[in-house]
C-alpha cells in the first residue's frame, strides 16, 4: 500500500489480484515458525516470562508476522520476530514473570541445587539475568545465547549499532559480576 | 558472526560456570505441548508442530493449514497488496466459506472465514486467534488489527478521510499499540492524499526522528509530499 500511487492502487483493485510474491505467505510462516519459534520462546524465557506466557507472546509475535509477511525481508525474519516478541512481552504484566526482583538471590542459588543438571543451570542463568538491567540484558541474551549478530540485534531492538556494543559491554560486566557472586555462594554452601 | 562482532563469551573468556549456564540456556526448548499449542493457534499442521522441537529442518512442502485468512489480509488482497495464494495457500475471499480445517485440537471446529472487517467495532472471533483469547493482551491485539485493517480497507477504497479517522481512533485507543508505527506511516500517506501537505510532512518528520531505524522509514519518506 505504501509508496504506490493512487493509479497503481486503482489498477490493482480493478484486477482483483496483484503479482504473486516470491513465496506463498502460508508456507513462509510455517517455515519461520519451524526455524525460529524456539529462539523466540527462549528469548522471552530469558526475560523472565513463565513458559506459558512466553508461548503466548511467541504466538502473538508470529501472528503479527503473519499480518506483515510482505513487509519482512527474508534475511530479517529472525530479527523481526524476536524484536516483535520483546515488544509484546513489554506489554505483559508482572504476573507473567517467574520471580520478583526483591527475592533473595542466595536462597534461590541454593534452591537451584546441583547446577550440573541442565534445568538447574538454566535456572541459575535466568537468576543471573534477572539481576542485569533489562535493556542491556536483551542485547546480552540475543548475542551470547541466541547468536544474533550485532546488526540483527540493532534491527530487532531498533537501536544503533554503537548502542548494541555498549549495552553488550555493560551486560557482560553485570552478568559476570552476578555469576561470580553465585559461584561464591555455591562454594560457601558446598553446592558447587 | 559479523566481522565487527566481538568473540562470544561461550567461545572465549567465560568461566566454567558461565559456559555451563549460557550453554544450558541456549539448549532449552519449549515443551512439546507448548509448541503444539502455539502451532495450533497459528493454524500450523499438527504433524509439523510435533517435529518442531526436535528439529529445525524445514519441512518443505508440508501443508500449513491456514484455514482462515484474517480479515485484514483479505481486505488487502482486494486492494492488491496481498496476492492470491497458490496451491493449498489460498486467500479467503470476502464472505466465502473457509476451506475445511484440520487442527490438532479436536475441539477446534472449522469456522467460516469472516468477511473483511471494514468496521472494527466488533471484530469477529477468528479461529487462528482463538487460543489467544485467553492470552494477555490478546484482545487488544485483535482489536488493534481490526482497527488498522479497517483503515487499510478505507485507504484501498481511496476513502482517505475515513482511513485517517480510523487511524486517529487507533492512536487514541492504543497509545502504546503494537502497530503505532504502521498507523503513523498510514496517516502520513492519507494526509498526503488529502492534500494536507504540511501536516503530512510534520508527521513524517517526527516519525523519522522517533524511529530512525524503523523499516517503515523508507515508506514514510516516499509517502511524504515534497515541500513546495
Amino acid at each position: 500500500m505504501f509508496g504506490r500511487s493512487r493509479q497503481a492502487r486503482q489498477t490493482q483493485a480493478t484486477r482483483g489480484a496483484a503479482a504473486p510474491p516470491t513465496a506463498a505467505p502460508g508456507g513462509r510462516l510455517e517455515r519461520m515458525f519451524l526455524a525460529h519459534h524456539g529462539m523466540v520462546w527462549r528469548t522471552l524465557r530469558r526475560r523472565g516470562l513463565t513458559a506459558d506466557a512466553a508461548a503466548d507472546a511467541t504466538q502473538q509475535a508470529f501472528l503479527i508476522a503473519a499480518e506483515r509477511l510482505n513487509d519482512i525481508q527474508t534475511d530479517s525474519e529472525r530479527a523481526f520476530l524476536v524484536g516483535t516478541a520483546l515488544r509484546v512481552a513489554r506489554t505483559l504484566g508482572r504476573k507473567t514473570m517467574r520471580w520478583q526482583l526483591e527475592e533473595d538471590m542466595d536462597r534461590r542459588v541454593l534452591e537451584a541445587g546441583d547446577h550440573a543438571s541442565a534445568r538447574a543451570a538454566v535456572e541459575l542463568c535466568d537468576l543471573a539475568l534477572s539481576r542485569v538491567d533489562a535493556d542491556v540484558a536483551e542485547v546480552f541474551v540475543l548475542f551470547e545465547i541466541e547468536g544474533l549478530t550485532s546488526p540483527e540485534i540493532a534491527a530487532s531492538l531498533e537501536i544503533p549499532l554503537g548502542t548494541v556494543a555498549s549495552r553488550l559491554r555493560r551486560a557482560r560486566e553485570q552478568f559476570r559480576r552476578v555469576v561470580t557472586r553465585i559461584e561464591s555462594t555455591m562454594h560457601r554452601e558446598g553446592t558447587s | 558472526m559479523n566481522d565487527r562482532d566481538p568473540e562470544r563469551l561461550r567461545v572465549q573468556g567465560a568461566s566454567d560456570l558461565e559456559q555451563r549456564l549460557l550453554a544450558a540456556a541456549a539448549a532449552e526448548e519449549p515443551p512439546p505441548e507448548l509448541t503444539r499449542r502455539m502451532a495450533r493457534g497459528l493454524g500450523i499442521a499438527a504433524g509439523v508442530a510435533a517435529t518442531a522441537t526436535s528439529s529445525t529442518t524445514v519441512a518443505a512442502g508440508s501443508g500449513l493449514l491456514w484455514p482462515l485468512v484474517s480479515a485484514g489480509v483479505a481486505a488487502l488482497a482486494v486492494a492488491g497488496a496481498v496476492i492470491a495464494w497458490s496451491g493449498t495457500h489460498r486467500p479467503a475471499t470476502a464472505g466465502a466459506p473457509a476451506p475445511p480445517v484440520r487442527t490438532a485440537a479436536p475441539a477446534a471446529a472449522p469456522a467460516p472465514a469472516p468477511a473483511p472487517a471494514l468496521e472494527p467495532a466488533a471484530p469477529a472471533p477468528h479461529a487462528r486467534h482463538r487460543h489467544l483469547a485467553a492470552a494477555p493482551a490478546a484482545g487488544d491485539l485483535r482489536a488493534e488489527i481490526a482497527l488498522l485493517d479497517a483503515a487499510r480497507a478505507a485507504a484501498s477504497r481511496q476513502d482517505d478521510a475515513r482511513a485517517l479517522a480510523l487511524l486517529q481512533r487507533y492512536d487514541a485507543s492504543f497509545p502504546a499499540g503494537t502497530f503505532r508505527p504502521e498507523s503513523t506511516a498510514l496517516q502520513v500517506e492519507a494526509l498526503a492524499h488529502l492534500g494536507r501537505t504540511e501536516r503530512a510532512q510534520a508527521l513524517g518528520r517526527s516519525f523519522i526522528a522517533a524511529h530512525p531505524d524503523s523499516p517503515l522509514v523508507g515508506r514514510v519518506q516516499r509517502a511524504m509530499p515534497r515541500a513546495p
